[in-house]
């Protein structure tokens, strides 16, 4: 988390905001589909729960167990949402990348 | 670069390519990812003329002059990487550089693998299956697979291509349902075909060191060429299919028969994952294996559950490792 008490990394950053997309429809499978559709990159569902599982841990996001239906051998899904932690870090990272591009041009930078 | 290899085979020097590789100026990797960097723009119509499909082709190709070249010695280091990294063989092309040495496999693991793609026949089946052998070793050898340190390469150009290959396979398991027969003609007008049909105008036999004579015959001693034609709609008709070839048979599979990869992965997950951790990450899988099963077929389903198991397992693994280490020190930082 920005202001001090340590930041957000760039794959971090990324998890998050598409679980703040979702809303409530934030499952490991859906979060890595969503990645992918924003950002064009493969991404392993291992590494999305990886990271989803330490941002856990910072208190970034909280998750529930909700069963899961026949599609998944009735297995659970995991599904998350943004905390007010969570929220304040993305803001703060977001206001900090704004104040480092103010004054560079819009086009590529050398 | 390209330039260079595009010249080559358009002046049909596919020995060239072929020595090259084995001297080791061009790796196959590497051709590979040229072939790969033919973008349709810069082509003229022409055996790389550019649809994804087609450049598909050429990577088979790669495949088929690899196994021209080197019938053992390549073979070998072809169908390690392959069985490791769950990839089409076109796919593993680009694979073969780096993997190698990344796996760790046990010595008796590793010939285990290397006897049975002989068993399988690894150049026809693997070649013209695309990923069939691979998913048979996947299964057979999931122990292997999650003990290696296996890296793969997961380029956005590599999963299309992957999926142009599971497209083609679609279309010939529809035909053959819709003929009801146990075996049809390469009748579709796909762009494997022409390219394959370019390949033979120009005098080379497509896959010549890969597939099994017995199976390779000429359509007309196989089927009647007006069924096979007409049996896709809008199919081209003026040029008789090449070949035929032998059909696969495989059932489409329900979401339940499809659980054997489930247990599989299962076992090599829970040696490495907590409870709470895999029985979640298994059902998004397995998810993920009906979903790909219903658009892509069993095996390209498999192929897809098998490369997200190994991709899954490790930054999971890892993240229990930071785990315990940091429970361990916070243990003994209290100790202390």
């Amino acid at each position: 988390v920005a202001g001090g008490r340590g930041y957000i990394g760039g794959f971090e950053q990324i998890v998050l905001l598409a679980v703040a997309r979702l809303g409530q429809q934030a499952y490991g499978m859906r979060v890595r589909q969503e990645i992918e559709k924003t950002t064009d990159r493969r991404v392993a569902i291992g590494a999305v729960y990886a990271t989803l599982d330490r941002m856990e841990q910072k208190g970034l996001v909280k998750s529930r167990d909700v069963a899961g239906g026949p599609e998944r051998g009735g297995r659970a899904r995991r599904y998350f949402t943004v905390t007010a932690l969570g929220a304040d870090a993305l803001n703060e990272s977001r206001t900090t990348l704004a104040r480092l591009w103010s004054g560079l041009p819009a086009g590529v930078v050398a | 670069m390209t330039k260079t290899i595009r010249d080559m085979v358009r002046s049909h020097s596919l020995d060239a390519m072929v020595s090259d590789t084995v001297l080791g100026i061009r790796s196959p990797s590497f051709i590979a990812e040229s072939l790969l960097g033919l973008s349709p723009e810069r082509c003229t119509p022409g055996l790389y003329e550019a649809s994804l499909a087609e450049r598909a082709a050429c990577l088979s190709g790669v495949n088929s002059l690899k196994a021209i070249a080197g019938r053992d010695s390549l073979f070998d280091s072809m169908s390690l990487p392959l069985c490791m990294a769950g990839m089409a063989p076109s796919a593993a092309a680009l694979a073969l550089r780096d993997l190698p040495e990344a796996m760790r496999l046990p010595p008796g693991a590793a010939s285990a693998v290397r006897d049975y793609t002989r068993e399988l026949r690894f150049h026809d089946e693997a070649t013209r299956f695309g990923g069939l052998a691979s998913t048979v070793l996947g299964d057979r050898f999931g122990g292997a697979y999650a003990a290696g340190s296996c890296i793969t390469r997961q380029d956005r150009e590599l999963e299309l291509l992957m999926r142009a290959e599971m497209s083609r396979d679609r279309e010939f398991e529809r035909l053959r349902a819709e003929l009801g027969a146990s075996s049809y003609a390469y009748a579709i007008d796909d762009p494997m075909t022409r390219a394959r049909q370019q390949l033979a105008a120009a005098g080379y036999v497509w896959g010549e060191a890969v597939e099994e004579p017995s199976i390779r015959r000429q359509a007309a001693s196989a089927a009647p060429p007006a069924q096979a034609a007409g049996a896709v709609e809008g199919a081209e008709t003026s040029q008789p299919p090449e070949e035929v070839e032998a059909p696969i048979v495989e059932k489409a599979p329900s979401v339940a028969e499809g659980a054997h990869v489930s247990r599989r992965t299962e076992l090599a997950l829970r040696l490495l994952l907590g409870r709470r951790d895999y029985e979640v990450i298994l059902g998004d899988l397995t998810e993920h294996w009906a979903s790909d099963n219903a658009e892509f077929g069993h095996r390209s389903a498999n192929l897809i559950y098998w490369r997200e198991a190994i991709a899954s397992a490790w930054p999971i693994l890892g993240r229990r490792l930071v785990r315990i280490a940091t429970a361990a020190y916070r243990i003994l930082r209290a100790l202390m």
